[in-house]
């Protein structure tokens, strides 16, 4: 397996920018603000409008800078600061896609993606992918082989996940086996072996769904020791990137949610929870209310508009406002 | 690029390999991808599973089951008189996705679990049937009719009911696949039970179900060969101009089938569980059925009172000018 000593660390990578880099400087990202939309979670409320809904992001970990290059080179990202969270972990991104390296081993995978997770979340948790180099045994892969991992194993605790594949690709699936050390021997089965894949997953289904995770191996080595240089890691990649680049597209293509509400119908519902001032667990109660009202053929502008001409100027008045619009949505309404 | 199609993964239990079905099956898929398990649970019960985007392409799990071959029957579906009365889920899950379903708001995936041990499961109903007459469902959490080409469930069942005439078997199904038995004999106490539901409630609520006439031709082929049929209407939806798909339903099918042949007909309207129903508003909130502002009562839901009596005292009256009223059977609502 890799042994993945002499690469840039993240901290050292932060020190300057990545040769793919446009500016040649630092740039700072505008994140969305943690958790302020109506559902951070897996849910399959959705709307058109884009501050009601931001588009589902996707987040890719890798565990180091030379996984992570061809991708953030392909994308064309930008070193994402100014976000006390994420300033631990090296990431570049743009306004819905982004690839951070977590640095060596399952523990910071983990503690990664876990944190980027949530920072990321708006109305939807990210799409969370892990990709990166791994070790195989001769009689399972070639160097250089790409592998979409359909079961990844924690090998010191024996705990199993399972990413959803759900998404037609052309790609060829394998277990991948996460061992704590790098090895050394070839196993014995016919598995990838890695050094990330169980940390990401373990945090990855702790928070989102299995068929939001994807887990990309490239095969770097045959597991007897073999020093792999950071360019060569990259090279690996890169060579794959494009078939990469479209299975990433597709998998968050075809798992968009559905959209419940249109975009003038979103835009009004947003007036409405900005002018009642509507607190969170508020938002998610009103927004679920009208999509409801609406599926059993409410018309929403109808309940909106009037409320939004209401004075809301006072606590008790918004809270009342609030209360209508619940009983109004929960009782009325054609069949 | 689209969905992988259905059955692209078998998720197979270590003990699961060793059973002729599971030969039968991965014989049947060979580009499927096959992933070793240890329990069919770590992978069907997983936490935060999407059921909206599961369905779109469905896993099949292959598992052994241990215990719980039978259940006592749910206070939700009729027994027909019988004072013992069980269930049992040689498969959980099905093939087609009806919205009103509650086994969406019962089961964490809509990957179908399929347990290879069919020989464990009426080695169970002979042992706890012994002692008398009882009646059995075998397809209530699935659709073993329209799987029997791909797990031949249904033939043990009635070669077991054959063995059993004291114990009544019923068979519930949608699908339009009677030709999978059609060459077994038939049997007085094996009951093809049918669910039958308008075109308009088939084609928005009833996704990937054959057509009304399809179940009618597959009905007519069963009675013409002797077998025991039942009709099952039920659930009865609030649909939109529900008075005309009803009553279109029932031309539909006086027309096509020996109405004076049935042992009865199951007449039953929508309801369900509370917390399932809750479960399913929130796995699909786009579903104008599930939004309903239903009545909750005692655990179960269902339609106000009103509606309730409008739809069923309608449906039977109009049932009654094609069959004899002593073949109706009502199903209580709780």
């Amino acid at each position: 397996m890799t042994t993945k000593d002499g690469f840039g660390s993240p901290k050292e990578a932060r020190q300057k920018p990545p040769s793919c880099c446009e500016s040649g400087g630092w740039v700072c990202l505008t994140f969305p603000s943690p958790t302020t939309t109506p559902f951070a979670q897996e849910s399959s409320f959705s709307t058109n409008h884009a501050t009601i809904v931001h588009m589902r992001p996707t987040l890719v970990m890798t565990a180091l800078t030379s996984e992570a290059l061809p991708l953030v080179e392909r994308w064309g990202l930008k070193p994402v600061r100014n976000e006390p969270l994420l300033e631990r972990f090296q990431t570049y991104g743009d306004d819905h896609r982004y690839v951070a390296i977590s640095g060596i081993g399952k523990l910071k995978s983990a503690t990664a993606t876990a944190a980027l997770t949530t920072a990321l979340a708006g109305q939807y948790l990210p799409f969370l992918v892990n990709l990166g180099i791994a070790g195989a045994p001769a009689t399972h892969g070639a160097q250089g082989e790409l592998f979409i991992v359909n079961k990844v194993r924690d090998v010191a605790t024996n705990t199993r996940f399972y990413p959803d594949i759900l998404v037609r690709h052309s790609i060829r699936e394998s277990a991948v086996d996460t061992y704590d050390h790098a090895v050394s021997t070839p196993p014995s089965q016919n598995v990838l072996v890695d050094m990330e894949g169980a940390g990401f997953m373990q945090a990855a289904t702790s928070l989102t769904a299995p068929s939001s995770t994807l887990v990309i191996k490239v095969v770097s080595d045959t597991c007897t020791g073999e020093r792999i240089t950071p360019s060569s890691a990259s090279a690996l990649i890169a060579a794959h990137i494009e078939s990469i680049d479209k299975t990433i597209n597709a998998w968050q293509d075809a798992l968009k949610p559905p959209a419940a509400l249109d975009t003038d119908e979103a835009a009004l519902i947003e007036q409405l929870i900005a002018s009642a001032r509507l607190s969170q667990s508020q938002r998610t109660e009103a927004v679920r209310s009208l999509i409801s009202f609406k599926m059993r053929g409410g018309v929403i502008s109808r309940v909106v508009l009037p409320l939004l001409a209401r004075d809301g100027s006072s606590k008790h008045a918004r809270q009342k406002l609030f209360e209508e619009l619940i009983t109004y949505t929960h009782e009325t309404g054609p069949l | 690029m689209s969905f992988l199609p259905h059955f692209s993964h078998l998720y197979i239990e270590e003990e699961a390999w060793r059973h002729q079905m599971t030969d039968s099956v991965t014989e049947r898929f060979p580009r499927a991808q096959k992933v070793s398990i240890q329990n069919y649970k770590e992978i069907f019960n997983r936490p935060r599973q999407r059921w909206d985007h599961q369905r779109e392409s469905l896993k099949l799990i292959l598992a052994v089951r241990n215990d719980a071959f039978l259940y006592p029957g749910s206070s939700f579906v009729p027994n027909f008189a019988h004072e013992r009365f069980y269930y049992t889920t040689p498969i959980l899950n099905c093939l087609y996705a009806c919205e009103y379903c509650y086994l969406q708001g019962m089961f964490p995936s809509p990957n179908l679990v399929v347990f290879v041990n069919s020989e464990d499961f009426i080695a169970a109903a002979h042992q706890e049937f012994i002692s008398g007459p009882a009646y059995l469902c075998i397809s209530y959490d699935t659709d073993l009719l329209a799987l029997e080409e791909l797990f031949g469930y249904c033939k043990p069942w009635i070669e077991f009911a054959a063995k059993n005439p004291h114990v009544t078997v019923e068979l519930r199904t949608k699908s339009a696949n009677f030709r999978a038995i059609s060459h077994i004999p038939p049997l007085p106490n094996f009951i093809l039970a049918w669910t039958l539901s308008p075109t308009e409630v088939i084609s928005q609520f009833e996704h990937r179900t054959p057509s009304l006439e399809a179940r009618c031709r597959s009905i007519r082929e069963a009675q013409e060969l002797g077998w025991s049929v039942r009709l099952c209407f039920d659930p009865l939806l609030l649909v939109p101009d529900w008075r005309s798909s009803y009553s279109d339903m029932l031309r539909t099918v006086a027309a096509l089938v020996d109405l004076s042949a049935l042992c009865d007909i199951s007449v039953g309207i929508f309801r369900i569980n509370g917390t399932y129903l809750r479960n399913m508003q929130e796995k699909n909130p786009s579903s104008s059925l599930l939004a309903h502002r239903y009545t909750v009562e005692n655990g179960g839901a269902s339609y106000s009172l009103a509606e309730r009596q409008e739809l069923q005292s309608f449906f039977i009256e109009h049932l009654r000018r094609y069959v004899s009223e002593d073949k109706i059977c009502p199903v209580p609502w709780q």
